[in-house]
């Protein structure tokens, strides 16, 4: 019987196979930890802008770690799925979850306490963007970072903590070290799964 | 009986199929190339599961009817083969899945 297949398929397992180093997850766990610690400390200033290094970085690390061992492959920008929507939907969904929350606790009467719900609305929007890629991808480990961010996003926002971003900087630090984790176990798997070739196989002389 | 042979009769379309593209592996080359803006030698070996003589020998064929674009690199002291398709691969490659389809669909019908 022959197996069913067409190219979108085909372009989805590719972007997976993108992904299965773990460098990615790494690299964004590594950021969302920092970030989060950094907001709960109130130093996150340097750390939201140094995701201008991340694309270099991440290049440098797959160029050292897994294009010597699967090989290269620039992907296509061609139709992103269902990730936008996701996105895009968290968000406004989050956007209104918070409103509801603003108004059902009271708080638009004492607009002081207002960034201790925040994370009620990142929670939700963070759960759309990795609920939208474990749908694109089909990776289990994003299903399992979504379900943290939408837990996370109620259990941090009733904490009672002082400071006034440490809510947020809790559930992104959370979310961070999941992603960290995965990425970690997911690496360790990779570089066992293909060692590095004794010899170059793109050394073709035709 | 020869594509030749074939003119004129209604089984002609399957003559007409690209046979360069027809051909297994050529094809998965093709399919790959076809979702991705370019690619190593060894990420089309992991993807398609040939050897890499044979790999070898598929890509000459469509490097030499112009539908992939080989370009040879090094990145630090480390050789690597580039492959891109051409407009014309992707062209052929299109009309190949419709006249595939069309074949099928008349053969059914």
């Amino acid at each position: 019987m022959v197996k069913k297949i067409n190219l979108k398929q085909i372009e989805r397992n590719i972007f997976r196979d993108y992904l299965q180093d773990g460098l990615v997850d790494i690299m964004f766990g590594a950021y969302f930890l920092l970030l989060g610690l950094g907001l709960a400390a109130g130093t996150a200033v340097f750390i939201v802008f140094s995701i201008v290094f991340f694309a270099p970085l991440l290049q440098g690390l797959k160029k050292r770690f897994t294009y010597p061992r699967t090989g290269y492959v620039e992907l296509r920008q061609g139709d992103p799925g269902p990730v936008p929507w996701f996105v895009l939907g968290s968000f406004v969904l989050g956007l209104i979850a918070l409103v509801a929350v603003l108004i059902a606790a009271g708080v638009i009467a004492r607009p002081a306490q207002w960034y201790r719900w925040m994370p009620i609305f990142f929670g939700i929007w963070l759960t759309g963007i990795f609920l939208g890629l474990a749908l694109s991808v089909g990776l289990m480990r994003y299903h399992v970072v979504a379900g943290v961010a939408l837990a996370g996003g109620p259990t941090f926002a009733l904490l009672p903590l002082t400071g006034k971003l440490e809510n947020i900087g809790l559930l992104f630090a959370a979310v961070g070290a999941m992603l960290l984790t995965w990425g970690v176990f997911a690496f360790v798997r990779f570089l066992r799964k293909y060692p590095l070739p004794t010899k170059r196989d793109d050394d073709v002389t035709d | 009986m020869s594509p030749t042979e074939m003119e004129g009769t209604d089984l002609q379309p399957i003559a007409d199929i690209d046979q360069l593209v027809h051909q297994p592996s050529r094809l998965m080359i093709l399919a790959v190339l076809y979702v991705v803006e370019s690619a190593d030698f060894l990420f089309l070996m992991h993807q398609t599961g040939l050897t890499r003589g044979n790999l070898s020998s598929h890509m000459s064929k469509l490097e030499a009817a112009e539908y992939i674009d080989i370009k040879k690199e090094f990145v630090g002291k480390i050789p690597r083969t580039l492959l891109h398709l051409t407009d014309k691969g992707r062209g052929a490659f299109q009309t190949y899945r419709h006249d595939m389809i069309q074949v099928l669909e008349d053969l059914v019908g």
